[in-house]
């Protein structure tokens, strides 16, 4: 026995509350003194508990004073000393309170055998209840005890059917707790992301496996991007290879392209200097363009002479020939030098000596057709005898009139 | 000597140094100290009406000649075999009359010319002028020299390819 045991009820005025000290009454628990019979208020009073213990029942009673509630003064209840305090249990949150009977009265032999015999289920079971120790009954008759036994296995059947009841009650709200919680968890999911039902495809169900797939997606992207990388980068660095490579044949290339035309400018350069002294030694040479024209027959005459020779029957020997040959390269060569600045393209054809232009007028113009070509002079005479004003005419006309 | 008109004019002009349209003298007159003895001045050469003058006397001459001309060569070779002597017939009267109209519009710009940015008078002015036109004639006198007695030749072929070769040397030069 601990000091807490000693505590006393005390009967007030108004109603059954602990006594602890002075102004017990205001500062702890307490119920109402006609919620209890007199038998039952005398049993209390001879009670002893723990001041946790009386607080409990007291709030107890005064939860279940209510009409429609059991009434306490019925009889059995706490009729003979014996209560048995029941703790609601804890963790389970329900909207509607247990319905605990508080109607327990067991004697103590009686809850004391049922207490031996499932001594090891009990606590397994119900943990919470807790043997409260009750008044001696050896001073009463053997009826009273045998009717006391009679009213205490009542009160034992009731008890365990309102047990019964109360863990059928728990089992349904567990399980309509459970089924709650699986369909707040399926409307979590569904409002994730506020993602509706006719965006999810068929490879996701819930917003869990489109974010699974989501997350496979982009590590698969991740993947490939990096692989895009490398490959990306091993292009590049074969494209710059290829790059140099082309840069460096352009360059040698273009270096020979321009050493070639600088060769070429210098050959072109010589040849033009050596062709303006040609030019410059004919010039000189012939001061007049008769004489030009006269070199011009004479190479024409050696051409015509190098024709019969090829026509001859004397020519048909080997030697002969390879000299023709020859004889022909230089005329060629002597005739590509003679200047031809002061040749004219005339009606598609070109004259270079007069002797071309008897040849080609023995061949190809009327011979008294010199009047069909004109020149500047010629056109003019064509204008008139004589130049006659109209102003000199016409003086000479009223002259004569 | 059996030569028409035409031809008549053609042997003459190889024997003069000016067309008679600048060079003209009368009989009588002594030489004139102008450089073209039929205009002597831009007045004779081009007066304010645009109608008379020589130049557009030389102007409306070459336009009736163009196609003259044009059709007396085409006429005269009408044969496929003188081909080529027809398109250098035409070529060189082309080419004349571009020469022409060329030569009378540098003598109006190059006069007005001389008048605007020199302090030149009319008369010093178409001396110049005369001056350089007389000078074209004189080098075209030299090649044309050469036909100068063509009409002696016995071989008509020969006498022709004289002319057509003094001809050319005239439009080369």
């Amino acid at each position: 026995m601990t000091t807490d045991l000693h505590c006393l009820l005390c009967l007030g005025a108004v109603g059954l509350y602990i006594s602890s000290g002075r102004n017990s009454a205001f500062a702890w628990h307490s119920i109402k003194v006609d919620l209890l019979s007199s038998e039952q208020l005398s049993s209390v009073l001879y009670e002893k508990h723990t001041r946790e213990e009386w607080v409990y029942l007291f709030h107890l009673w005064n939860t279940q004073a209510s009409p429609s509630a059991v009434k306490l003064g019925a009889p059995g209840i706490l009729g003979h000393g014996v209560v048995s305090a029941i703790k609601p249990p804890k963790r389970v949150c329900l909207e509607e309170p247990l319905e605990v009977t508080a109607n327990l009265n067991l004697s103590d032999n009686v809850l004391a055998e049922v207490i031996e015999e499932n001594q090891g289920k009990w606590e397994e079971v119900a943990p919470d209840l807790v043997l409260l120790s009750s008044t001696s009954s050896e001073d009463k008759t053997q009826e009273v005890r045998l009717e006391d036994i009679l009213q205490s296995w009542d009160s034992l059947v009731r008890t365990t059917k309102a047990l019964s009841s109360s863990f059928r009650s728990i089992q349904r709200k567990h399980s309509k707790l459970s089924k709650d919680f699986d369909e707040r968890t399926s409307t979590l999911e569904s409002l994730i992301g506020q993602c509706s039902e006719n965006q999810l495809k068929d490879d996701y169900i819930t917003i869990w496996d489109a974010i699974s797939f989501l997350h496979s997606g982009l590590e698969a992207l991740g993947k490939n991007l990096s692989d895009l990388q490398a490959r990306n980068l091993s292009q590049e660095n074969s494209l710059k290879d290829k790059v140099k490579a082309l840069e460096e044949s352009a360059q040698s290339t273009l270096t020979k392209i321009s050493q070639s035309f600088s060769e070429l400018a210098t050959f072109t350069q010589v040849l033009s200097e050596e062709q303006a002294l040609i030019i410059q030694q004919i010039k000189s040479s012939f001061d007049s363009d008769d004489k030009l024209a006269a070199l011009r027959r004479d190479m024409q005459e050696l051409n015509s002479k190098i024709s019969n020779l090829d026509t001859t029957p004397n020519s048909s020997s080997s030697h002969m020939s390879e000299e023709v040959t020859a004889l022909k390269i230089q005329v060629k060569l002597l005739e590509s030098r003679i200047p031809i600045y002061n040749l004219l393209r005339l009606g598609a054809m070109t004259f270079q000596s007069q002797s071309e232009v008897a040849v080609f007028v023995e061949n190809k113009v009327p011979h008294n057709s010199f009047s069909m070509f004109q020149d500047i002079v010629t056109l003019m005479e064509r204008l008139s005898g004589t130049y006659v004003e109209r102003k000199e005419v016409i003086n000479e006309w009223y002259q004569a009139t | 000597m059996g030569l028409d008109e035409r031809e008549a004019r053609h042997v003459a002009s190889f024997k003069i140094t000016y067309p008679t349209v600048f060079g003209y003298i009368k009989e009588g007159a002594s030489s004139s100290k102008h450089h073209l003895s039929a205009v002597k001045s831009f007045k004779d050469w081009k007066s304010f009406d645009c109608e008379s003058g020589v130049k557009a006397f030389i102007l409306n001459g070459m336009e009736d000649l163009k196609l003259q001309l044009y059709q007396d060569i085409t006429n005269f070779f009408l044969d496929e075999k003188f081909y080529g002597a027809k398109m250098i017939a035409h070529d060189m009267h082309n080419k004349s009359q571009i020469f022409v109209a060329e030569m009378c519009n540098w003598m109006d710009v190059f006069f007005q010319e001389l008048l605007t940015t020199s302090e030149a008078t009319e008369e010093e002015a178409w001396l110049l002028v005369s001056g350089c036109t007389k000078k074209i004639f004189e080098d075209l006198r030299r090649v044309r020299a050469t036909a100068a007695n063509a009409t002696s030749e016995i071989n008509p072929s020969s006498k022709c390819a004289t002319y057509l070769w003094a001809l050319i040397q005239s439009h080369i030069g």
